[in-house]
This record gives C-alpha cells, sequence and structure tokens, in this order.
C-alpha cells in the first residue's frame, strides 16, 4: 500500500469499520481528536492515499477521516456482483460517518470523482443528513458517464462505446511502466501536471485490482444519481477541470443546478480528472473555507 | 378470522450454505416475497455451530464456495472454519439475505393445508404460512448423542463437538474422546498438546490421508484479483481432479489400493509403535468410510499423553468410561471430560419429522428407512415442497456446494416454470420417483459404500446407501439442469377459484 505523507502522521489512528454487509473498511484518522472533522472519499481505482497532497496542506486542527472505499487500498473486494452498486458506497460512508463521528457532530465531507458519487448517494440516509454539515464534490458526476466523457476521442456513440469498454474492463495492468504512465496522464490528467503527480497516480491506479476495477467501472457506466443529489440540503461547493475528459465541466454545472443550497461552483482552468493530486492547494483552501463557515466546533 | 398469520410465496429453512443459496438466486430471480426460518440468531448452518478447534473443511476452498461468489482471498487451500462462516455471512450481507430472515425461529411442524394449497409452518417465533417450502435444513445439522449405558450420570463436563464448550479450558485435564470421524482427527491434534491425558475411544478405525494444506500465496491472490477467470481455472481444475476418485470409489474400488497404500505409508511415517500401528490401521477398503485427511493426527496419537483404546465402551460412570475387551475384562479410564466426535444424524434427519403431509403423516413416517426423493429433491405426497441436500444427494469426494447449487437450479426452474404456466401446486409422481430411486440404487451396486465391508453414516438400518450420490456429480447437475414437468402431477387451483369469483359476480 502507498503510505501517505501528512504533518500529523503520528496521530493516525487506523480502524476496522464492518459496512451494513459486513464488508470490512480500512479507515484512518488523522489529526487532534477534538478538531473539527472532515471525512474524505476517494475515487475510482486509486485508494485513500490519493487524498494525501490535500490532507498535508490542510489546517493542522482539522480531524481527518479517510478511508478505503471497497474493492480497493487496504478495505475488503466484495465477494459477488452484488456487492457493487451506488447503495453500497453509500452504505460505506455511512458506516464510516457512524463510526467515526460522535453522535451530535457534524462534519465536512469531500468527495472526488466516485467518492462524490459517494456522497451523492448517501443524501438521503439519515445518518448523513444528521451528521454532515457542508459538502465539497471535485470532478465528479451523478448521471450519464459514459455518454458526456470525452476521454475517447471517438464521434458520437463510439466515443460512449469507448468509455464504456475503458470503464469496465477488468484489464490487468501488471507493473507500472512508462507506457500506463502516459495513458494515465493522457486519460485524467491537464496539461500542467508535473511528473512526481503523474507518478504517483499512476502507482495508485496500479495498485488497484483489476477484477474490482471493471465492477466499479459497470456501476458508473449505469450511474443516476439525480433525485439524490436533489436531496443534499448542506452548503455545497462543486469543483470542475476544464481539462476533465471523464467528468467534463458539464457535470459540476449540472450538479450545481441540482443541489438544494449551492455555494459556489468552482471551475480551474488547466484542472483535469484528478483534484486531489492536481489542484491540492484550491481543494485544501475550499475545505477550510467550508470548515471555518459551517462546521461548528465541538460544544466542549 | 383470528391473528394475521404472515403469508409468504417461499419459506426456506435453515441459513446455511443451501439457505443462503437459495435466498440469493430467489432474489436474482426478482421474488422477494419469501422468507428465510433460522433457528439460531446468526446466519452459517454447519459452518456456525461447528466451532470447535481446528474445524475445517477438507475441500479445497476454491471448490467449497458459490460458483457465483468465488473468494480471491482465501488464506489457506483448506480455510479454516472462521474464514468459511466470514465468507458466508459476507456473501448474504451483499445480496441483502438479513432482511428476510426470521431469527430464533425453530421449525417445530410443517403440515400442507390442500384446501388453501399452502404450508402452514410453526416455528418457535410463531406461525407463518406459505404456498412453498424449501427444506435447506441440511444433514449434518443435529448431532448424534450415543446411547451409552450411564451417559446421564457423568459428573465431569460432557460436550459434543458440534456444540464445543469453549468456556471449558482443557488444560491438564484426563479427556475422553468418543468417535474418530471427520471432526474429532480435526480437533484431537489441537487439544492433544494441552490436555493432561487423552483417551481416544475408537470403533472403527478411519483412512487418513495427507493433506496437501498451505497458504495461499500472494502471487495466487493477485491472479485472482487481476486475471479475469484465474480462480475459476483453479476451481475447475480441483473439480475435474476430484471428480476422478470417483473412477475409484464407484466404477473400479480396486484402484483404492493405491489410496490404501498412502494410508498406511501416513501411518508409517508417524506412528513406530507396532501396537499403536495395528491398531490404526483399517480392516476395510478405503473410502467405503469417508476418507479423512490430517497430516496431525497420527503424530499426535503418537504422543505418549494419548491413549487410544478399542475396546468397546459398556458403560459410563460419574467419573470414568468403562470398556470390555474381547475376553470381557473390563477396564475403568477415569476422566473429567468427555468430548463426543460422534457426528450427525444424517439418515434420520430430525428435520424429516417435522414435515407433515396432508394427512398430518411425516416425512420420517412416509420414508421409513428408505429415505427417497425424485431427484434428491421433491418426494410424492409432500406438494410444493423442495429438501436441498436430501436423499442421495450427499458426497464423499468433492463439495456439497456444487450439489446444493444444482438442486437450487432445479428448484428454481419448478418455481419459474410454476409461475410461468401458473400452476399452483406440483407433486413428483409416484411412479417417476420409484424409477428415479432405481435408477440410483443400480448405480450403488458395487461401489465401495456398499461392498467395502464397513458400517457408515452413509447406510440406513437396512444397508442401503440413502445418503451419497453414486456416481460423477456432473451426471447428477446434467439431470436437474432443467424441471421436468411430464414426471409431475401439476394442478391449478387459482383458475378455479376465479371461475367460481366469476361466475358469482355474473350472477
Amino acid at each position: 500500500m502507498i503510505p501517505i505523507a501528512t504533518r500529523h502522521v503520528d496521530h493516525a489512528q487506523e480502524l476496522q469499520v464492518h459496512s451494513a454487509d459486513g464488508t470490512r473498511l480500512h479507515v484512518e484518522v488523522r489529526g487532534p481528536a477534538d478538531g473539527p472533522t472532515v471525512v474524505l472519499s476517494h475515487c475510482w481505482s486509486t485508494s485513500l492515499a490519493s487524498w494525501g497532497p490535500v490532507v498535508r496542506r490542510l489546517d493542522e486542527n482539522l480531524r481527518v477521516v479517510l478511508y478505503d472505499q471497497r474493492g480497493h487500498g487496504r478495505s475488503q473486494t466484495p465477494l459477488t456482483r452484488a456487492g457493487y452498486g451506488t447503495g453500497k458506497l453509500a452504505d460505506d460512508l455511512c458506516a464510516v460517518l457512524e463510526a467515526t463521528v460522535p453522535e451530535g457532530e457534524k462534519v465536512l465531507v469531500a468527495g472526488h470523482s466516485m467518492g462524490g458519487m459517494t456522497i451523492m448517494a448517501s443524501a438521503p440516509r439519515a445518518v448523513f443528513r444528521d451528521r454532515v454539515a457542508a459538502v465539497l464534490l471535485t470532478n465528479t458526476g451523478c448521471t450519464d458517464l459514459a455518454r458526456r466523457s470525452t476521454a475517447i476521442p471517438l464521434p458520437g456513440p463510439l466515443g460512449t462505446l469507448g468509455s464504456r469498454i475503458f470503464l469496465t474492463a477488468p484489464l490487468p495492468l501488471g507493473p507500472a511502466n512508462p507506457v500506463s504512465a502516459r495513458i494515465f496522464k493522457y486519460l485524467v490528467m491537464g496539461g500542467g501536471a508535473d511528473k512526481a503527480t503523474r507518478r504517483l497516480c499512476a502507482r495508485l491506479v496500479h495498485d488497484c485490482g483489476g477484477v474490482p476495477r471493471g465492477e466499479w467501472g459497470r456501476v458508473l457506466t449505469t450511474l443516476d444519481l439525480d433525485d439524490s443529489v436533489r436531496r443534499i440540503t448542506a452548503p455545497t461547493i462543486v469543483v470542475g477541470g476544464t481539462e476533465d475528459k471523464l467528468t467534463p465541466l458539464w457535470h459540476a454545472r449540472h450538479i450545481g443546478d441540482l443541489v438544494q443550497n449551492l455555494e459556489e461552483v468552482r471551475e480551474i482552468p488547466g484542472l483535469g480528472h484528478m483534484g486531489p493530486l492536481e489542484a491540492p492547494e484550491v481543494l485544501a483552501e475550499l475545505v477550510d473555507k467550508l470548515v471555518v463557515a459551517h462546521v461548528a466546533p465541538r460544544s466542549a | 378470522m383470528t391473528e394475521a398469520v404472515p403469508h409468504y410465496r417461499v419459506a426456506v429453512i435453515g441459513t446455511g450454505f443451501a439457505g443462503i443459496g437459495m435466498a440469493i438466486r430467489l432474489r436474482q430471480a426478482g421474488l422477494d416475497d419469501f422468507v428465510v426460518l433460522e433457528r439460531a440468531d446468526d446466519i452459517g448452518g454447519t459452518w456456525r455451530d461447528n466451532s470447535y478447534p481446528g474445524a475445517a473443511c477438507d475441500v479445497p476452498s476454491h471448490l467449497y464456495s458459490f460458483s457465483f461468489a468465488l473468494n480471491p482471498g482465501w488464506s489457506r487451500t483448506f480455510s479454516p472454519q472462521p474464514e468459511i462462516r466470514d465468507y458466508m455471512r459476507r456473501v448474504a450481507g451483499e445480496h441483502g439475505i438479513h432482511r428476510h430472515v426470521r431469527y430464533g425461529s425453530d421449525v417445530k411442524a410443517a403440515r400442507w393445508e390442500p384446501a388453501d394449497n399452502r404450508w402452514r409452518i410453526e416455528t418457535a417465533s410463531g406461525t407463518v404460512t406459505a404456498q412453498f417450502l424449501i427444506s435447506g435444513a441440511g444433514p449434518l445439522a443435529d448431532p448424534v448423542l450415543p446411547d451409552i449405558k450411564g451417559i446421564d450420570t457423568f459428573e465431569g463436563r460432557l460436550f459434543h463437538s458440534a456444540e464445543w464448550d469453549h468456556d471449558h479450558d482443557l488444560t491438564g485435564r484426563k479427556v475422553a474422546v468418543i468417535g474418530t470421524g471427520a471432526s474429532a482427527i480435526q480437533f484431537v491434534p489441537r487439544i492433544q498438546p494441552k490436555v493432561g491425558r487423552l483417551s481416544l475411544f475408537q470403533r472403527t478405525a478411519p483412512w487418513v490421508m495427507f493433506r496437501h494444506d498451505r497458504d495461499i500465496t500472494r502471487l495466487e491472490s493477485w491472479l485472482y484479483r487481476n486475471i479475469p477467470g484465474a480462480q475459476q481455472v483453479a476451481r475447475k481444475s480441483i473439480y475435474w481432479g476430484r471428480e476422478t476418485y470417483i473412477l475409484g470409489f464407484a466404477k473400479n474400488p480396486r484402484l483404492l489400493g493405491i489410496v490404501e497404500r498412502l494410508g498406511r505409508a501416513n501411518i508409517d511415517r508417524s506412528v513406530k509403535d507396532p501396537e499403536l500401528r495395528r491398531k490404526l490401521t483399517p480392516t476395510f477398503r478405503a473410502g467405503c468410510k469417508r476418507i479423512l485427511m490430517s497430516n496431525d493426527y497420527y503424530p499426535a496419537l503418537a504422543r505418549p499423553n494419548v491413549d487410544v483404546v478399542t475396546d468397546g465402551i459398556v458403560e459410563i460412570r460419574p467419573n470414568s468410561v468403562v470398556t470390555r475387551d474381547a475376553s470381557g475384562a473390563e477396564t475403568e479410564h477415569e476422566v473429567d471430560t468427555i468430548i463426543l466426535g460422534t457426528g450427525f444424524q444424517v439418515t434420520d434427519p430430525p428435520i424429516a419429522h417435522r414435515i407433515h403431509d396432508a394427512r398430518g403423516r411425516s416425512l420420517a413416517e412416509h420414508w421409513g428407512a428408505d429415505v427417497q426423493a425424485f431427484r434428491g429433491t421433491t418426494v410424492n405426497g409432500f406438494p410444493n415442497a423442495f429438501v436441498l441436500a436430501g436423499p442421495n444427494t450427499g458426497l464423499g469426494h468433492t463439495s456439497q456446494v456444487f450439489m446444493i447449487e444444482a438442486q437450487i437450479r432445479y428448484t428454481m426452474e419448478a418455481l419459474k416454470y410454476a409461475c410461468r404456466n401458473r400452476v399452483d401446486r406440483l407433486e413428483p409422481r409416484a411412479e417417476a420417483q420409484r424409477a428415479y430411486n432405481e435408477m440410483v440404487h443400480r448405480s450403488m451396486r458395487g461401489t465401495v459404500w456398499v461392498t467395502g465391508g464397513c458400517d457408515s453414516w452413509y447406510l440406513n438400518e437396512e444397508g442401503r446407501n440413502t445418503t451419497l450420490w453414486p456416481t460423477f456429480t456432473w451426471n447428477y447437475a446434467l439431470r436437474t439442469r432443467w424441471f421436468d414437468p411430464h414426471n409431475y402431477d401439476l394442478r391449478r387451483i387459482r383458475s378455479a377459484r376465479r371461475d367460481e369469483a366469476a361466475a358469482r359476480s355474473a350472477v
């Protein structure tokens, strides 16, 4: 597993949380126990380490909860197809919230790509409504993923089909190599990404099993969370990148139209799909801003 | 109308591999109107109850699992019980089976009500009714407690391996183990280093083979996780490898001479004492009783604190077990703990005493000693009932889950047929059942289970094998691939009622 470097790495506390169906999730809690809490949900085929650059830049007084989505990182991989689905993503986030957020406390949840879909899918849950004070969504979408994607430069339905194949193929990647790094750079990164960022991204993706990656990809191609997004009542900031080929800006604006309490749709020029790796400063700043504005400090 | 009794389309008994598998298939077919009745407060069946030290499966895990839920994360080739139980919990959890389970619902009696075309099922948590009854109660569900004189008077701790007392510390105790079956050979090596003195009471020595148990390497796990189909290849190779055992068991028992040579080599390797070797060497053909697998059983028996007793037990006294040898001399073995490794009520399953036909006759009475069903699943006289892991569907050589899944498929095909054709009642014809069972018993002739010269839990009182499937398992899977309406009496009840209603409304 790829370790994540943060300033308060000493405080990292590892937990095993069981989701509603018994799947074991790997959770890491960092920072002071009494700080305002931020829960971060990572994207498809990486792990909680993809939030590393953001966590490193966050206010040191924040308590940061990170977890590996099922099938990723150190969490268990579902045994059957029934173990994958947006309902399961929501189950997992709610289980993590219940296990790490004390009753009565409100938190900020931030999600990147599939992590954002996790948040959107959880919106109707009681646990979510009770504990979430603010939402940050970056590089994510809630519907029509394959059709809107511009990753495969083919016209119309061919491009959609291409994206669909790219998402669902359980292709084994083998060890990280320059060819795959180039492919990832083209698919998920904006033009400005530096070499270290590209390498980290490739390592993260290579670390994810091919079979769970394909299964999650299948879930993504059939995603439709519009109704659920309409039920997000907490103040929300949506971030999109102008060079994002997997979830183009259309998605950010679409989500912005649906949520009930939109603060801002931030469009970042030159940003590809990997917000937490490519633009950690901006995301850290937005997290801090939302926390200061909406996450009440503990009533101690 | 008194209290409202909940009615379901389907009621499933048990949450072992059969019950969970059935529930998952029902959900996948879009049939949500079902209930799963579980006597305990957790799922898992046999794999929940048998938590004795060393409990593990003697079929490789890649094969001993659901075909639709391969687990790349098995830690060993022969996985231990906690891992199998967790696996079952996770598979059930992912499919949301828990929502359908009524815990604490031990089935007391189920009765067919022809007038209402439904089963009335009385459970420990109240009555339910259902149009279809599927029993996944399984043969290894209820332990056998041997009928030994004075067993009630024993003053120490006495328990069955399937109801292991984990709070009872065995350190330094004088322990008697009765039975040398599949459970005993797994827990004896685990408790031997702890106990002060272990007396193993053996009626018949089993054949014990070397077990190629090892950790699953990280490379293998990586392959299973990353290469689609890699685990299927592993699974299928194990399946076909195991299937060749049938050539010895059923087709030509003389081939089992090779197995016996391996078994003797296994004894000779670990046991040097000629007297003990003689006691441990079986006198019947290998395979007649279940062939057991263990690497540490014989070495454990060779330890100085173990005493293998082959004389018959005549009596249990408050602080001892008394045996009598061939000359009639009695020996008293002083013990403070007795562990029964005496197996399960296989040929006379308790669930058969609780399922009754329209006239109130139980399935057990209906069967007598001759337990039989059509395709191992349905029984004439018991409409709309399916028995998973039923008569002649057991196995001695490969994964029981394979047979269970074949039965589940057959049951699903029958239910689908009934739904599509609006059939309300299906019951196998008596002559089809008879012909089927004649076929089974014809194939049983010449197999090691009936010719091997032993008495085993496979055989009923008349010495007929009513437990095992006598030939290749793919043969059974093919027979249960499709539903065969020509072998059934099919009736439509509701349409008649509908006609009545139509006639009434016309008047």
